[in-house]
């Protein structure tokens, strides 16, 4: 392929034409992306898109019912759907750690918190007790938890949402990763605490230069927090950009709709009308389209996005990619053929 | 500590409306028996004449009306005394003394066992879950479930101590050996394998299958996602993670069947021939000795009563979100 994508040199991790499915249902269905060392990555969708199912196909954590059914996923050099249990296994918690988006349920009720860091640290480096238990202060007072010292044989139900995630993130940071995957941090959270752990975040990003990936079902989060962005629809991707071209110019009508929904990105476009407009219709709808799967929803839909399904392609600039043939700039189909 | 205090003295409090219902329902109940325990006596010595018995009611209270001979009960209760047994001659409290560590020892055992095997067992079948192993244990689960004690005791009997001659059949030591220390030690274990293990496969089976479920509810939960995510081995995410949460379900049940594994204990004891209070009790039944009955049924509903106190402390000690109350 001639073709140079954005990121594709030397890349942290490298996900081509990705296929998951739960039984006959399709969650994901040829995805790529990649993520560089030290960036962030937000792949953005609403719910049920496959988000999560990517996610956790990353680290070989989907449940029984789901599967990879095709395509590859490379971190740095290992294939991780080939790898040995075993490695595998060194490579969760390790190279790449994982915050969920549930912090109510994620924690184990019955250890204390700090055991359950130490023993995160402990399956990973063959330290002391001891050590394990300073590196666990250390790294809640990292994440800010006030008298981390004393916290740490504190119950999970008796910390609130917010600093349940902290520890989450504590946790997930412990073996200092080079990929951190973040889905839906803050979902679960309330507003004025979202901020925070986003920030968190970052900042644990350049203090120990992972890789993340911010999964979000909200534009808005992203254009604060991400260098670039993925937008899915039903287990595909429909564009994908620099997080200022995406915001400043976006071309895919989902990623419209998308920015319309949001309270922060709406004003800026002029989208005001007293309330928030929705994208008519459900990702259900996608189920069995032959062509353009946002075509039910899609208010430019014309006979041809109902015959082929488009692909991303670069549109414009190299490192700004759209599934959408009809909101194309000029040289689209230059680019692509 | 204080909590535990605290948690001890509110039990013993809720207790006692408990042991009052127990032993007025159990002394009124018994009533309905026919016969007494002068009629048992009569019957054994086979010679005994109208006057005989109606001296030895006379002696023993059996000619009062009930509720006089209740209230010469209680008023005994109240001095911490059970009474007085016609039958072995001699207080009711001695008599349960001597045979209560046997049958204590047997119970615990039997629990032990239960315990040990039927979370090992559960934990497999759910690890296994679908497959060939599980679906093995579950029929041998099944197979102590529905068999009766009495019944795998008696096929114990015949297998090990009849046919193989390995283990005694009967008793809890061998009388008349003069054993000391190891062996003597050795000897008493050798007599307790038998009944302890009739007693437990039933509750191998209870727990076996609970556990077995309960693993499989925590399975799907996020924090087992978690320990995996966390690069955990799959041994310390089943031990670790699962078994710990699986076993709060658990304890409930254990608590309740410590019951029942003393109505197991009937039957065993009287199979085997072990001394302890099950065939005690056994007897009083047979001889009509209602005070000995009604000191092991006060024993027992005590002996319920704590265990549920254990469990109590055991669920808050394994779950830090249960405040002891
Ligand atoms: N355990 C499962 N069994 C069957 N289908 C599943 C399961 N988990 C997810 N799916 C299906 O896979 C698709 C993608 O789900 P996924 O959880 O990845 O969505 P998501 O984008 O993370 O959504 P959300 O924003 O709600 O978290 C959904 O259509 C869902 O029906
Ligand atoms: S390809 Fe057609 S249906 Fe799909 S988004 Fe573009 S215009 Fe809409
Ligand atoms: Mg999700």
């Amino acid at each position: 392929m001639p073709l140079e994508f954005p990121g594709r040199e030397d890349p942290l991790l490298d996900v081509r034409d990705l296929f998951i499915s739960f039984g006959d249902n399709a969650a994901v269905r040829g995805l790529d992306f990649t993520i560089r060392r030290g960036e962030t990555l937000a792949l953005v969708g609403e719910s049920g898109c496959g988000k999560s199912a990517t996610a956790l196909s990353l680290l070989r954590l989907l449940p029984p019912a789901g599967r990879v059914a095709g395509g590859s996923i490379r971190f740095e050099d290992r294939d991780i759907l080939r790898l040995p249990e075993n490695e595998m296994r060194r490579l969760r918690g390790g190279a790449i750690s994982m915050v969920f988006q549930e912090p109510m349920t994620s924690l184990n009720p019955v250890l204390p918190i700090g055991r359950q860091i130490t023993e995160a640290i402990r399956s990973h480096e063959r330290v002391s007790a001891r050590a394990a238990r300073a590196r666990a202060i250390e790294l809640l007072n990292l994440v800010r938890i006030p008298e981390a010292h004393r916290r740490i044989d504190d119950y999970p139900h008796t910390l609130s949402g917010g600093m349940r995630q902290r520890v989450m993130i504590a946790m997930a940071v412990a073996c200092r990763p080079r990929l951190l995957i973040a889905d839906e941090p803050t979902t679960a959270l309330d507003v004025t605490i979202q901020a925070q752990v986003l920030e968190l975040l970052d900042r644990l990003r350049q203090d120990l230069s992972m890789g993340l990936l911010l999964i979000t079902h909200d534009l808005g989060l992203v254009a604060d927090w991400a260098d670039r962005v993925v937008v899915m629809y039903a287990g595909r991707k429909c564009e994908e950009a620099p997080v200022e071209t995406l915001l400043r110019a976006p071309l895919h009508p989902y990623t419209s709709g998308l920015m319309a929904c949001s309270p922060k990105l709406a004003s800026g476009l002029h989208f005001r009308q007293g309330r928030l407009p929705e994208i008519g219709g459900s990702v259900a709808s996608a189920a069995d389209v032959a062509g353009c799967l946002f075509a039910p929803r899609c208010a430019s839909a014309r006979d041809a996005c109902h015959a082929v399904r488009p692909d991303a392609k670069p549109a414009g600039s190299r490192d700004h990619l759209l599934a959408c043939p009809v909101h194309a700039p000029a040289d689209y189909a230059i680019a692509c053929c | 500590m204080a909590r535990v205090l605290r948690t001890l003295r509110r039990t013993a409090w809720q207790a006692i409306p408990t042991v009052i219902a127990v032993v007025v329902i159990d002394f009124f109940l018994l009533r309905l028996a026919p016969g007494d325990a002068a009629d048992a006596l009569a019957a054994e010595s086979g010679s005994a004449t109208e006057e005989t018995m109606a001296a030895l009611r006379a002696h023993f209270g059996l000619d009062q009306p009930a509720f006089v001979q209740f209230l010469s009960y209680i008023g005994n209760l109240l001095h911490f005394s059970l009474g007085f047994s016609p039958l072995y001659n001699m207080p009711v409290s001695r008599l349960i003394g001597e045979r209560l560590p046997g049958t204590l020892l047997l119970m615990a055992t039997a629990l032990s066992l239960a315990l040990l095997i039927g979370i090992t067992a559960g934990v497999v079948m759910s690890m296994f879950a679908g497959r060939l192993t599980d679906r093995v244990l579950s029929v041998i689960a099944l197979l102590f479930y529905s068999v009766p004690g009495f019944w795998i005791g008696l096929m114990l009997i015949v297998l090990f101590s009849v046919r193989l001659g390995w283990l005694p059949s009967g008793g809890a030591e061998t009388i008349g050996a003069g054993l000391t220390g190891w062996p003597w030690l050795l000897d008493r274990a050798r007599h307790l394998i038998l009944p302890a293990v009739s007693l437990a496969l039933f509750f191998i089976a209870i727990y076996a299958r609970l556990v077995r479920a309960s693993m499989l509810e925590v399975r799907d939960q996020d924090y087992v996602r978690t320990a995996t995510a966390k690069g955990l081995s799959r041994t310390a995410v089943t031990l670790r993670h699962m078994l710990w949460n699986a076993l709060l379900p658990v304890t409930t049940v254990a608590g309740m069947h410590v019951g029942a594994i003393l109505g197991g204990a009937v039957v065993v004891e009287t199979v085997f021939s072990w001394p302890g209070l099950g065939r005690l009790a056994f007897e009083a039944v047979l001889k009509r000795d209602f005070s000995v009955l009604l000191g092991i049924l006060l024993l027992s509903s005590l002996l319920v009563i704590a265990v549920n106190v254990l469990v109590d402390l055991l669920q808050a000690w394994l779950d830090p979100r249960i405040a002891l109350r």
